[in-house]
């Protein structure tokens, strides 16, 4: 940080004087690919729709998508139509809600309680993200606290630390996330002070940002590992120069290469795991939305109303694979040689 | 075997005219070599030296044709056994490869496929050019590998590179080249990955071959030892080009080229005084982007002129070639004497 | 050779006993609630949730509790559900099983046969189109959720298309057991495989095109192709068979998570009755007892069959076999 002070005060041409950092030749390059800046673009774009969802609830829907709307109507075309409509193909049983509009109102229908699908999509969409994001700010942290202690410092606490990964690694994902969420999703966590309620964002945060440290941090204490024992390190020692300011000069850094190039594919990763999650109903809890949520939503509807499933879906495809191709280009930009690879089940 | 035992009316095997090698890329059009010619007569051995980067490997891998990437652009001839090869078909040139052409490659731990043993690799080759059955040829793989001196050679033949040391894995890659018993044996740095002892041993395999099995060797390698021990005539590469050649005594003996001096002075000599420090040749070789104009030589060469400035032909003197304009009269006797000092200074 | 192995299965027994320990914390030590509550469920009476809590050891130390938990799981088997009165866990289960082994070794037959002809025509072509178009491809199979997928395929092949001559074979969902009507059983399967490989091809086949690539820049192919050896034999014997070290121990990772739980979202998105769908009823209804049973039970699954892919590894690759 104090790098950042002194660059400030340097006059323009001195600054410009300094050979480039490998940060900036990263971003350059990165800005270079065109496959990734499209991907930056439509993840920016998808970002500023979910953050505008109030104001597409309120302006453009004119519903509120937490509210069940079962006796509305709509005007279309200069006709009154029912958002609830009579069902009148098969047994003519119950009611069938409206179909994608096109329109401003129920521009993808409505869902069985008559709220717009689209104006859920857009505040589904937001904790998507949320959850994702922050898991992935989760699962980078806690990896790299404990990949770079049990690297460096070796010795009794890597034995410890690795072989509490290794149980956690062979542990399948999707089981102990389950297990995770049907613990808390119940009751949500109360630990003295704290009470995390079981509708609260934070705990599906926690559990995809838990289960998948292992994948993270076993990659990084092989770094810091290595980089421990290097050259350059060891001649840092032979030179009486203290523990923390190698690991501050020479380790860290290059473990906060290695984090950003595992970040848009681990918050692909969690993505999926959210959704999935959401979609087996221990993930997003009601009436908070998520994508995953959107489309256990549409299940009941899949073959009279499809588009309440397949809408959330394709957002989600498309973030995805936005994030990985952003992730390939983060990847080539950082580092050509890189063979990191985020598993997926 | 001195060279001069061996008649200089030898038929030619392999005729390189002009060879040129380019890569397109995004900065325009990168020269590697130009305009390489040279000859390889039967049961010969032409050593090509160089340092890193000055075309060798890639003159070798032209003439195999295992130039694949898609940007690279050869012209010129390759002649052998009055076929040019740049004019075959791919599927002729596999039908050549390994049968009349082999090739053996620096690192033999890299060079075979790590998950077959010694004798399936063998067989693989045998079979890939000759009608034999599993068994028949593994005996021949067997049989070959006990010609190059591998010891225990059905045993050998149930193993992975891995687990035979350098020289072993080096015979039995020399095996399986020679398996088919091609005339023309290209040898890429040989003997470099090995200890100096399994060297020498290798390197005599590589000069019996001629006799015992009839084939010319073409040597790569940076090693001025390895050309003085071996080769019947040395071709020195610089920077692309053709620096010089002719018949290892007399290049050796009488160099006509500074880069050539240069690379003599800084082997080690074996008799008398020893120098304080060994001299070596100032600067490193040009990129191929970054070749100067006229001799490629110039900027580290300590005989520098005017006339530098435009490309020297090949001047021939007697047996021998080399592209400079010095050459021209034959290196005067002061220039070894300042080559010694100056480079002695510059270490 | 055996020294070895030896080693490796005393690993596998480490971190056995290691889940084992992790699914007893999170199910019965983490903070929140009575452990016996949970294990009774919803509006347990309070003699059923005293019974639970003689019975698992609430009221006795941690160790004793873990003890008689395991000894339910793996030695008198009678772990009970309280939610499905009385239904036994573990014979459910071994049910299921079937099913789901089905489920998964059809998906893998497609998905190994896909990913490899991926793999090798983009590799063939590096840089060319095809290998564009199927690395584009690749990706957006692994950027689909497989649950949606299912749901979309539902969606073509139960109703929307399900009257065109395409799809008309397309039995209702669920499933027939293998040995009550095969051609059924194939027929009702055909759809989820697919969906469950689409994930996987568009990942084997990205990845074997990488370790292809790398294959072809390595010294032995160069010498393959000094050898006159035809470009089809380097592609298979010599960069395949090398590449395909990194995708078995992939596959068997992979295919022991989702005999262990992976292939839940399918089999609940084509209503088949496998040990996830098992799973993801008990989560409906909040059985957890049933829960504990499949994690513990899966994650050992996923675990041995780990030791048995290392085994093969080493088979497979003559350095690694040395090496140990």
């Amino acid at each position: 940080m104090s790098d950042a002070t002194t660059d400030a005060t340097l006059p323009d041409t001195a600054r410009a004087a300094r050979p480039e950092g490998p940060w900036r030749v990263a971003l350059r390059k990165l800005m270079r690919d065109r496959t990734a800046v499209g991907a930056i673009i439509v993840l920016v774009v998808i970002i500023l729709a979910c953050c505008a969802a109030p104001f597409y609830a309120t302006h453009i829907s004119q519903s509120d998508p937490f509210q069940s709307n079962l006796d509305g109507q709509i005007t279309l075309g200069g006709n009154s139509v029912d958002i609830m409509q009579a069902d009148t193909a098969g047994l003519g049983l119950g009611v069938t809600p409206i179909g994608p509009t096109w329109r401003g109102q129920y521009f993808f229908g409505a869902d069985n309680q008559g709220r717009d699908v689209a104006a859920r999509m857009l505040y589904g969409g937001r904790n998507s993200l949320i959850i994702s994001f922050f898991a992935t700010v989760l699962t980078l942290v806690l990896a790299a606290i404990v990949g770079t202690i049990a690297g460096f410092i070796g010795g009794l606490t890597d034995t410890v630390l690795a072989r509490l990964l290794d149980v956690l690694w062979a542990f399948p994902v999707y089981l102990l996330a389950i297990s995770l969420s049907i613990v808390f999703i119940s009751k949500g966590i109360q630990i003295g002070p704290f009470n995390i309620p079981s509708n609260s964002l934070i705990l599906p945060i926690m559990i995809i940002g838990i289960v998948y440290v292992p994948y993270v941090a076993r990659p990084i204490r092989g770094q810091v590992m290595s980089l421990t024992r290097s050259d350059f390190v060891l001649a840092a020692r032979c030179l009486g120069v203290p523990a923390p300011r190698i690991l501050i000069r020479d380790i860290l850094p290059n473990v906060t290469t290695t984090l950003i190039v595992f970040a848009p594919l681990m918050m692909a990763l969690n993505m999926l795991t959210e959704s999935a999650l959401s979609f087996l109903s221990i993930g997003v809890q009601p009436p908070n939305a998520s994508w995953g949520t959107i489309i256990l939503d549409g299940e009941d509807l899949l073959y009279t109303q499809p588009m309440v499933a397949i809408a959330p879906g394709l957002a989600i495809v498309i973030t995805v694979l936005a994030l990985n191709f952003l992730g390939d280009g983060v990847r080539d930009a950082f580092d050509p040689r890189a063979k990191l690879r985020v598993k997926k089940d | 075997m001195p060279a001069d035992q061996i008649p200089n009316t030898a038929e030619t095997l392999l005729d390189v005219q002009d060879l040129c090698v380019s890569f397109r890329s995004e900065r325009g059009i990168i020269r590697i070599l130009e305009n390489v010619s040279f000859t390889v007569r039967a049961r010969e051995i032409l050593s090509i030296v160089g340092e890193s980067g000055s075309g060798k490997s890639m003159t070798s891998l032209a003439v195999m044709r295992l130039i694949t990437d898609p940007n690279a652009i050869i012209t010129g001839s390759i002649t052998y056994k009055g076929r040019d090869l740049l004019k075959l078909s791919p599927r002729e040139m596999r039908d050549l490869r390994g049968r009349e052409i082999a090739m053996i490659f620096q690192d033999p731990m890299t060079a075979m496929t790590p998950v077959y043993t010694i004798g399936w690799q063998i067989e693989e080759q045998l079979r890939a050019h000759q009608d034999l059955s599993r068994h028949a040829a593994r005996a021949r793989a067997v049989e070959l590998l006990g010609e190059m001196g591998v010891p225990a050679p059905a045993k050998a033949a149930t193993r992975y590179p891995h687990q035979l040391s350098g020289g072993l894995r080096q015979r039995a890659m020399i095996a399986m080249a020679l398996s088919c018993n091609p005339s023309l044996l290209i040898a890429d740095e040989p003997t470099t990955a090995l200890d100096v002892t399994v060297q020498a041993q290798i390197l005599e395999l590589l000069q019996r071959l001629r006799t015992d099995f009839g084939s010319s060797v073409m040597l790569i390698t940076h090693d001025m030892g390895v050309v003085a021990t071996v080769s019947d005539r040395v071709m020195v590469m610089y920077s692309g080009i053709i620096a010089e050649r002719g018949p290892k005594p007399d290049v050796l003996g009488q160099p006509t080229h500074p880069y050539t001096l240069g690379l003599l002075h800084s082997i080690p000599p074996m008799h008398g005084e020893k120098p304080h420090r060994l001299p070596s040749i100032p600067g490193s070789p040009p990129s191929p982007m970054g070749r100067p104009p006229g001799c490629p030589f110039q900027p580290r060469c300590e005989f520098r002129m005017d006339a530098c400035a435009t490309r020297p032909p090949l001047f021939r003197n007697g047996m021998q070639e080399a592209s400079c304009w010095l050459a021209d009269k034959g290196l005067p006797d002061w220039a070894h004497e300042r080559a010694i000092r100056t480079t002695g200074e510059a270490a | 050779m055996l020294l070895p192995i030896l080693r490796r299965l005393s690993e596998m027994l480490f971190v056995m006993f290691g889940i084992s320990v992790v699914v007893f914390l999170i199910f019965f030590a983490t903070p929140g609630a009575d452990p016996s509550a949970r294990i009774a469920g919803r509006n347990a009476t309070p003699e059923v949730l005293a019974q639970v809590r003689h019975s698992f050891g609430f009221d006795q130390p941690m160790p004793v509790q873990y003890l008689k938990v395991m000894e339910k799981l793996f030695v008198s088997r009678d772990l009970t559900s309280f939610v499905n009165r009385g239904e036994r866990v573990i014979p459910a289960v071994v049910e299921a099983t079937p099913v789901t082994l089905s489920l998964v070794f059809g998906a893998a037959v497609i998905w190994v046969v896909f990913a490899i002809i991926m793999g090798m025509i983009a590799a063939a072509t590096r840089g060319g189109i095809p290998d564009r178009l199927l690395m584009f491809l690749g990706l957006v199979g692994i950027s689909m959720p497989v649950f949606w997928v299912g749901s979309v395929a539902n969606l073509i092949t139960q109703s929307r298309f399900h009257n065109t001559w395409l799809f008309h074979w397309v039995p209702g969902l669920g499933y027939t057991p293998l040995t009550q009507h095969p051609f059924l059983w194939f027929k009702g399967l055909v759809i989820p495989w697919v969906t469950l490989a689409i994930l996987y091809i568009g990942l084997y086949g990205r990845v074997l095109r990488a370790n292809l690539v790398e294959a072809y820049q390595e010294d032995f192919i160069r010498t393959a192709r000094a050898k006159g050896l035809s470009e089809s034999r380097i592609m298979l014997r010599h960069a395949l068979r090398t590449s395909l070290i990194t995708f078995v121990s992939m596959f068997g990772l992979d295919f022991g998570a989702l005999v262990g739980g992976g292939a839940l979202l399918t089999e609940v998105v084509f209503n088949l009755p496998g040990v996830g769908r098992l799973t993801y009823l008990a989560l409906q209804s909040l059985d957890l007892p049933f829960i504990m049973a499949t994690v513990m039970y899966s994650s050992f699954f996923v675990v041995v069959a780990n030791a048995v892919v290392d085994i093969a590894y080493a088979w497979l690759d003559p350095r690694v076999r040395d090496a140990r």
